[in-house]
């Protein structure tokens, strides 16, 4: 399974961005190795449409699931469409993100918040 | 000849100034504010003809798309967005540019019109009017300016009305223009987008002078600021609950005695500076 995790940074220990369009860097994680990949997010310097670029990218890494804060009517649109779910995480380490997604303990986002927060 | 009103911080008078100059000084007049067109109330023109304005938009074939992402990479605006299953068009972010239907290797995208304002074209006082419309909702102007001012007649002087603010849409209304008129007010706020403004003309290297509404003081921050920048001061409109109440009733204030005079100044001062202008560039030429 790939877990793609907003990111402040470009390592484990770095916090997650709460905000999907506009973080700076998407933490890919591998659960079948157990291994952590950091690209950059292209789309975070976008005049408009950062988080449609963002869930495009996030599609394109061929996630199953995402986790962030929030996400945009339009991003959510994207990933809906592509099948992948968002699942909402607060101010943690990427590494305890995802130990909190396996836990079941992050919350599916079912709706899109609203647009223009990040 | 074109010569374009712009400001900076908005609500400093660029209709007031453009309305008023364009019939005192028999000119033609567009407004290239279409987010908000004014100009209309105070020039009342009779319009003889209103056209639709349309971008190109993208319409993908999903029985031909091969999903293969090229058009979302290609779209500099992010309109479009490939996904596992289909690929999804943000209508209000597309600029029309086109490249998408360019790069489609299934040729699966055909081009169709989509309506984002219009424009309308009429008379005032035996003078060409014009403006354009954006539609509620759709964020992008440039189209419409653009086709504004391609309509422009030739032969006749034409002062554009711009929006307010140094944005694209400034930018669009302005290119091609040979003078500026810089209108603001003496505030800190008006001094500070009034600089970003005098950049903005400075960079496109046009020609300009400024004018000072609401001025109420012999010397304010706009006059020393003007001094130390030696840019010409066109004229001064001055503070007045007059002009606010003509304003409120959509009257011209060249219609008023006092402030018709202080047009007069405003224009005879314009001419000479632009005369000034054309012959600065003259003598470059030589």
């Amino acid at each position: 399974m790939i877990i793609v995790i907003s990111s402040t940074g470009d390592s484990k220990y770095s916090v997650l961005d709460s905000r999907f369009g506009r973080c700076s860097n998407f933490a890919v994680y591998n659960s079948k190795t157990d291994t952590y990949e950091f690209v950059e997010n292209s789309a975070a310097a976008s005049g408009h449409g950062a988080g449609i670029s963002a869930a495009q990218k996030v599609t394109d890494l061929k996630a199953n699931v995402v986790l962030t804060g929030n996400l945009g009517p339009k991003a959510k649109q994207v990933l809906d469409a592509s099948g992948i779910k968002g699942y909402q995480v607060h101010d943690m380490k990427i590494e305890d993100a995802v130990h909190a997604y396996q836990n079941g303990e992050a919350r599916e986002i079912a709706s899109a918040g609203p647009s223009h927060q990040g | 000849m074109k010569i374009a009103i712009l400001s900076g911080k908005g609500g400093t008078g660029k209709t007031t100034v453009s309305t008023n100059l364009a019939q005192i000084m028999r000119l033609n007049y567009v407004d290239c504010d279409v987010e908000e067109p004014n100009g209309y109330i105070f020039l009342k023109p009779v319009i003889q003809k209103t056209e639709e304005v349309f971008i190109p938009v993208p319409l993908i074939d999903s029985d031909v798309c091969t999903l293969c992402g090229k058009c979302a990479d290609s779209c500099q605006f992010n309109a479009l967005a490939r996904t596992m299953s289909n690929v999804l068009f943000f209508e209000e972010l597309c600029h029309g540019c086109g490249a998408c239907t360019i790069v489609c290797p299934a040729l699966a995208i055909e081009e169709v019109n989509r309506p984002i304002g219009n424009i309308s074209t009429g008379e005032y006082e035996s003078l060409n009017f014009m403006d354009g419309k954006l539609n509620i909702k759709e964020p992008m102007a440039g189209p419409i300016i653009s086709k504004l001012k391609k309509s422009i007649p030739e032969g006749i002087d034409t002062i554009i009305d711009c929006a307010p603010g140094t944005s694209c849409n400034v930018v669009k209304a302005l290119e091609d223009t040979d003078y500026a008129i810089l209108v603001t007010e003496p505030t800190k706020f008006g001094l500070h987008d009034l600089k970003l403004a005098v950049k903005l003309v400075r960079n496109m290297q046009i020609p300009f002078g400024i004018i000072i509404n609401r001025s109420d003081e012999t010397v304010n921050m706009i006059k020393v600021y003007c001094e130390t920048e030696t840019i010409d001061l066109i004229g001064e409109i001055p503070f007045s609950r007059r002009v606010a109440e003509m304003y409120s009733n959509g009257l011209l204030l060249t219609k008023d005695l006092e402030f018709g005079k202080i047009f007069h100044e405003i224009a005879s001062n314009l001419r000479n500076l632009i005369d000034s202008e054309v012959e600065q560039a003259g003598d470059a030429c030589k």
